[in-house]
């Protein structure tokens, strides 16, 4: 077992590394900022009492968490253009396959940390006189996004490294740019390990904060 | 013939304050009030009326009903059976009922002039300008001109009471609702926020006041009601109320919450 590493045929190669970074960025900011707005609808939605609303919705959530957010992407890759017609790019089924796969757990955080917020700031909302929406968009809310940033922080972090499945539908993220390099290269090991080294360097650091904001909450000292 | 319209007109005349004017609905009328919570009767056959520039003080024993009936006042909750008339109609949930909770419900993410000003802002719909006018007015009379900036949590427990207060009445109410304010304050305070609420009195607000401490309800009320099991069992002007209670379980009362006497 006498291998020789040889990383600076890799070095070469930074800027693809880097434009690989890049759109992992770009995919993971795009996929957690639907997958919350998604998340968000959901657990407001599923407040209200009306079953044409909470029946679909009961449903959505629960074929949305049984399928694989493998299959559901190459699911999606090939049946988006067969049922419509759209010749979606790789990187637009990547965003929404990943956003469907992430909403009903974003749903989840954000419905128990509204759920949190007590009764009686709903009902000081009430006897003044602001609407439900008033109440939840402007008393509710503010108070419960406090409450689950360290869990949606962690969530962000795991729709970081799903976005490396985006690999097999030819995204050209991190995992795929190091696959096509390695035809060029020959040197799986280097590549793999190198993409290894880019995640831990995204992720650690996102670790570490999400661990002060869980912090800096239970003593309430960020004010958000 | 001419003499039964006579006898209407003398009726009329008795009715009425003032001369030839029609006579002013109280400006809060409950009418055989009900109220139960899963069969449970919690309120039961409340009648009483609290006419303009006037104090009501509610006591009683806990879970006799006190803070349910300023809830249903407030339309916080429906009542069971019964009628609510404010000033003289049908009343709904309005801005003309303003309700201090003795947990207080400030807003922890709000700045003291924001909890004010954000129901004049929001629900009113008044110019920004308009609002902070309105609110720095209320801090002055509250004196808390120097906490405008200042976040509930790093204000003390009498400030957050008048910040409460002062939320409660940035749209003008007519009547104010207070239920246990006192509660978690200490003597000295209890006098202090005594004074802040005569002067609202003053100034023509109506309130009904729930507390368990006779002193504070005895200086502030004009008339007191003393509930128990959801029922009126006395109600009096606030010093026969208290000097001379005609019901035993009234005298009982008062006996045994003298401690909370100022
Ligand atoms: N939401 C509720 N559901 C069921 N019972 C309630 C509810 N709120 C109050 N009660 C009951 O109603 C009674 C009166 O309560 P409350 O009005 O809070 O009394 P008080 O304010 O005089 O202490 C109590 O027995 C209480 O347990
Ligand atoms: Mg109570």
């Amino acid at each position: 077992m006498s291998y020789t590493w040889n990383f600076g045929e890799i070095w070469k190669y930074k800027e693809v590394f880097l434009e690989g970074s890049v759109i992992t960025m770009e995919l993971t900011v795009l996929i957690c900022f639907f997958g919350t707005l998604l998340g968000l609808g959901i657990a407001l939605l599923e407040r209200t009492n009306n079953r044409w609303i909470r029946i679909p919705l009961r449903l959505y959530i629960d074929v949305t968490r049984a399928v694989p957010v493998l299959v559901l992407l190459i699911w999606l890759y090939y049946c988006i253009p067969i049922f419509t017609g759209l010749g979606l790019d790789s990187f637009a089924t990547a965003l929404i396959a990943l956003s469907i796969n992430m909403s009903p757990f974003a749903s989840e955080i954000i419905r128990s940390a509204i759920e949190s917020i007590p009764k009686g700031q709903y009902e000081s909302g009430q006897v003044l006189g602001f609407t439900k929406l008033q109440t939840m968009f402007r008393i509710i809310l503010p108070q419960a996004v406090k409450q689950m940033i360290p869990n949606m922080v962690s969530l962000y972090i795991t729709m970081l490294k799903f976005t490396s499945l985006a690999s097999v539908i030819a995204v050209n993220e991190l995992l795929h740019v190091g696959n096509t390099l390695i035809s060029n290269t020959y040197r799986p090991l280097e590549v793999y390990t190198t993409v290894a080294l880019v995640y831990i360097a995204l992720v650690i650091p996102l670790t570490y904060l999400s661990k002060r904001l869980e912090r800096g909450v239970s003593i309430g000292k960020v004010a958000v | 013939m001419k003499k039964k319209k006579n006898q209407a007109k003398l009726s009329v005349s008795l009715l009425g304050k003032t001369n030839g004017k029609r006579e002013e609905p109280p400006l809060l009328e409950i009418k055989d009030l009900s109220k139960d919570y899963s069969d449970k009767p919690v309120l039961k056959d409340i009648s009483f009326t609290l006419n303009d520039n006037e104090i009501l003080g509610v006591i009683g024993p806990s879970g006799a009903g006190k803070s349910t009936l300023l809830r249903c006042i407030s339309r916080l909750e429906d009542s069971t059976k019964g009628n609510m008339f404010f000033e003289g109609g049908e009343h709904g949930a309005n801005s003309d009922i303003g309700i201090v909770f003795q947990d207080l419900q400030l807003w922890p993410h709000r700045t003291v002039l924001q909890n004010i000003i954000d129901t004049l802002i929001h629900v009113k719909r008044y110019k920004k300008e308009k609002a902070i006018d309105i609110g720095k007015g209320l801090l002055r009379q509250f004196d808390l001109q120097d906490k405008e900036n200042e976040y509930p949590k790093d204000l003390s427990g009498g400030e957050k009471q008048r910040v409460a207060i002062a939320r409660a009445l940035a749209t003008n109410p007519k009547l104010l609702l207070l239920d246990e304010i006192t509660s978690s304050l200490d003597p000295e305070l209890i006098h202090e926020l005594l004074y802040y609420i005569r002067s609202l009195s003053k100034q023509g607000k109506s309130m009904v006041v729930v507390s368990h401490h006779m002193g504070f309800i005895r200086q502030l009320a004009d008339r007191v009601i003393f509930l128990e099991n959801g029922a009126i069992i006395e109600e009096n002007n606030a010093e026969e109320l208290f000097r001379n209670p005609k019901n035993e379980r009234t005298k009982k009362f008062i006996e045994k919450n003298l401690v909370g006497m100022l």
